[in-house]
């Protein structure tokens, strides 16, 4: 039986103890405790403050913990809506399953599992604020101009429509409007931004946005007439689409005195009462420095089809499309495009025998996404290559962008109805700059160890070095050797 | 008597085996993940309605506009306005002057139903074929509302050419004639136009990057041919519509050539019992060739004095009727002779 002393040992031994544990237990408590200040403001500051602030689309701010507390079982929600059937609703949108294909995007909003996660544990711990001296400096927002992809140098306008609150949709042309550079210049990135002077958006697609699409061609000065004539255009702007920024070694030209088309422009009401507007496309642009030469161009390669079917109440219709690369090319963007039905795109290349997933991505006719690879992952496919397109529809009351899901849904330019198009970019490459990018990419893939998607060509052994040919004993060439073409 | 009733028992059972394989056959192809819009069916496959939208009218009442998608690229089912072709509620139908005779594939804004401004219910077309029921629903919700342009826009052309009518078509003799077997009858439209929009292939290309107006492409809708400018284009040197075709034209929109034609075809009664001569242009949409959707079509002359005549022939006694529908790429126009041929 242990005496007193024994006892006081050993009580002194266990409050040592205790007090240890507990020493050791409070401050990682503190570490593992997620707060706003020292988590949550740096994933919001990345992927919602951009849309979240007063000056932009978003219904409401998330800049500061007042205005973040009251969402947090709400943010926690959505961001978990990552897992759900094509990640419809999730948020930030951004759509891109990461599962499969090409996972190096440009400007890619998304969030990992573990900020969804630690974002889930924030909010059921009560969402506390935690340090405010923890978080990282606030983001400076400048005005209802702030650009996403950076301060323009350039801003072109189109001309004001007028959009009814409930009416038809309009399509048609809205003319030209002048470019503003009076020598040919080359564009590093463009961002369609809709203006309007609507202060709350009403509900439903086009609640915020009314300009579903508009085609922009470029025309040059002694270019008459003809809209796209020029043969060029912008990216498509799609509804909720975010900006291009094009390949540092392809700029898209922007002619001297020359004009933006505004060549097929899809307007359409937002089908509320109160929800009229005037409104007009802002165009940023920002420019290489004078003298800047393209090494390849930029052009746009859209397929899809006009047969569509999707059969009243039915989930997962599936139709496909196809493109046969006419040269080599190297893929920009993946860019789905579907109407109210549609909810997932993928984009495969057939390379004869052999087909490989370039990218699959859910799809929300509220958020159209282009996704654009980053550089060192654009997919690089031979000539003869098939992209082939496969989308798939929901018709049934789950899919709340639907109006009528009894109804049998078919193609058509009007948002009740479908289209399915690929509006994507590509260089298209001669045979020797294919080669080129091929080496390039190998050596890449050496350094980074990454997984090749994209680049049969890649496998391949090295192309064999120019030789000189060797004189035979008698003089005559060596039939064995292969001198490369020049 | 007894062999009267085995054959007809005989008939029935082979009747409804043939209708259980035929199902059977679209459900394999369902369960196996393929899509009808995805197979070019040419038969055994159902209609189902379509509603294409509303079109407000200046008096306040608005227009319902019905369709259909024949999934098959041949058979040309009829089904007699009754039980398995209705329209609901009254006093919108049963009879609201649907088709009881279906053409191939989908044809848009077949008919019209007018309901009060304010309606606030539905109007219901329901059609069973091949062992197959479907509805349209027409409601005047207001994603569904159509004007002019939108409904050339949809139909036929994504750029509307602004202030286009639709045709006039006017049929010569009574709208209701008679008929013998076997007798050809002389039928006789004259179709006048405003000439927009412009006769011919051009329009400015759509996003579908698509060669620049009369450079041989499609320019409508984006179904620019492979013009790759600088690379060997599939379509070779030759880059006329009819060789410079899928899969790298684009396809990013429905775009009809432009320009006046005119086409008669069976709207209610079994169609294979009546003939056209000459034989009648496709007037649905057939991508594949020979319609006005197709690469490579070209518009037949306009007749002397907008003047089309064709002589109609029916083999078999009954009700018809004769839907002649003048177009002009953009809309469309449509008028019914109705014949009661006996033998």
């Amino acid at each position: 039986m242990p005496n007193k002393s024994s006892w006081t040992r050993m009580a002194g031994a266990v409050a040592a103890a205790a007090s240890v544990w507990a020493a050791a237990a409070v401050p990682a408590k503190a570490a593992d405790q997620v707060t706003y200040s020292k988590d949550i403001v740096p994933i919001m500051q990345r992927s919602c403050q951009r849309c979240h602030n007063p000056n932009s689309v978003a219904p409401m701010s998330l800049l500061t913990y007042a205005q973040v507390r009251p969402f947090a079982k709400e943010i926690k929600r959505r961001t978990a809506l990552k897992y759900a059937a094509w990640s419809r609703g999730v948020m930030p949108p951004w759509f891109l399953e990461s599962d499969l294909g090409i996972q190096h995007m440009k400007d890619d909003i998304s969030l990992s599992d573990e900020e969804i996660a630690k974002i889930a544990k924030w909010a059921d711990a009560g969402a506390p604020e935690g340090n405010p001296s923890d978080a990282p400096p606030p983001l400076k927002f400048q005005d209802a101009t702030t650009w996403t992809l950076g301060k323009p140098d350039l801003i072109v306008s189109s001309p004001t429509v007028y959009v009814g609150a409930v009416a038809a949709d309009w399509g048609g042309s809205l003319g030209k409007s002048l470019i503003g550079v009076t020598e040919d210049r080359y564009a590093i990135s463009a961002e369609f931004k809709e203006q309007s002077d609507l202060k709350t958006a009403g509900g439903g697609i086009g609640g915020r946005f009314v300009f579903h699409h508009a085609a922009v061609g470029i025309i040059g000065p002694a270019t008459a007439g003809g809209a796209g004539a020029f043969g060029a255009r912008l990216p498509i702007h799609e509804v909720g689409r975010n900006g291009d920024v094009f390949p540092d070694d392809a700029g898209k030209l922007l002619p001297g005195n020359g004009f933006f088309t505004w060549e097929s422009i899809h307007v359409h009401a937002a089908g509320t009462p109160g929800t009229e507007r005037y409104a007009h496309l802002d165009i940023g642009l920002r420019l290489h420095p004078v003298g800047y030469q393209p090494k390849a161009q930029l052009r746009d390669y859209n397929f899809g089809r006009t047969e569509i079917q999707i059969d009243p109440l039915t989930s997962n219709e599936r139709e496909d499309a196809y493109f046969i690369a006419p040269a080599p090319m190297k893929l920009v963007n993946f860019e789905p495009h579907l109407h109210a039905t549609g909810v997932r795109m993928c984009l495969q290349a057939i390379y004869g025998r052999v087909a490989e997933t370039l990218n699959c991505a859910g799809y929300d006719h509220n958020w159209v996404r282009n996704y654009q690879y980053e550089e060192g992952y654009e997919p690089l496919i031979p000539r003869g290559t098939i992209l082939h397109a496969i989308a798939w529809s929901d018709n049934t009351p789950k899919n709340q962008n639907v109006v009528e899901p009894r109804n049998l849904s078919t193609f058509g330019n009007s948002s009740v109805s479908n289209m399915f198009i690929v509006f994507n970019q590509a260089e298209f490459l001669t045979d020797d700059q294919y080669s080129e990018e091929v080496q390039k990419r190998k050596e890449f893939l050496a350094l980074t160890k990454e997984e090749n998607i994209g680049c049969p060509a890649c496998y391949l052994p090295p192309a064999p070095k120019r030789q000189a040919p060797r004189a035979a004993v008698d003089g005559a060439p060596d039939p064995s050797v292969v001198v490369a073409q020049k | 008597m007894f062999s009267r009733n085995v054959k007809i028992m005989a008939l029935v059972v082979a009747g409804i085996t043939l209708g259980t394989i035929q199902t059977v056959f679209a459900q394999r192809d369902k369960d196996l993940g393929v899509d009808g819009g995805m197979l070019t069916y040419s038969r055994n496959q159902p209609v189902i309605p379509a509603y294409e939208g509303y079109h407000p009218n200046p008096d306040g009442t608005c227009d319902m506009w019905f369709g259909y998608l024949n999934q098959n690229y041949r058979e040309e089912p009829d089904v007699p306005v009754g039980a398995n072709n209705n329209v609901g509620p009254k006093p919108y139908g049963p009879d609201a002057g649907q088709p009881a005779h279906f053409l191939p594939r989908h044809n848009r804004y077949v008919f019209k139903v007018t309901v009060p401004k304010d309606y606030d219910k539905e109007v219901v077309w329901t059609l069973t074929s091949h062992g197959k029921t479907y509805s349209a629903y027409g409601t005047l919700k207001s994603a569904y509302v159509q004007d002019d342009d939108g409904m050339q826009r949809e139909f036929f052309n994504p750029l509307p050419t602004p202030g286009n009518k639709a045709p006039v078509i006017k049929m010569e003799g009574d709208n209701h004639r008679t008929a013998k077997v076997g007798e050809p009858v002389t039928m006789a439209a004259i179709v006048t136009d405003d000439g927009l929009p412009r006769a011919g292939r051009g329009g400015p290309p759509g996003p579908g990057g698509g060669p620049p107006p009369g450079a041989g492409g499609r320019g409508a809708g984006g179904r620019g041919g492979g013009g790759f400018p600088g690379f060997p284009s599939i379509c070779g040197a030759d880059t006329s519509p009819q060789n410079c075709g899928a899969p790298n034209e684009g396809a990013l929109n429905l775009a009809s050539v432009q320009g006046l034609r005119m086409g008669c075809f069976v709207y209610r009664g079994t169609g294979s019992a009546v003939t056209f001569d000459p034989p009648q242009i496709k007037m649905w949409e057939d991508h594949r060739g020979g319609s006005p959707w197709a690469a490579g079509f070209v518009l037949p002359p306009i007749p002397k004095d907008n003047r089309w005549v064709l002589q109609t022939s029916f083999a078999e006694p009954g009700n018809y009727v004769v839907r002649c529908l003048a177009h002009d790429g953009s809309l469309q126009t449509p008028a019914d002779v109705t014949f009661t041929v006996t033998k």
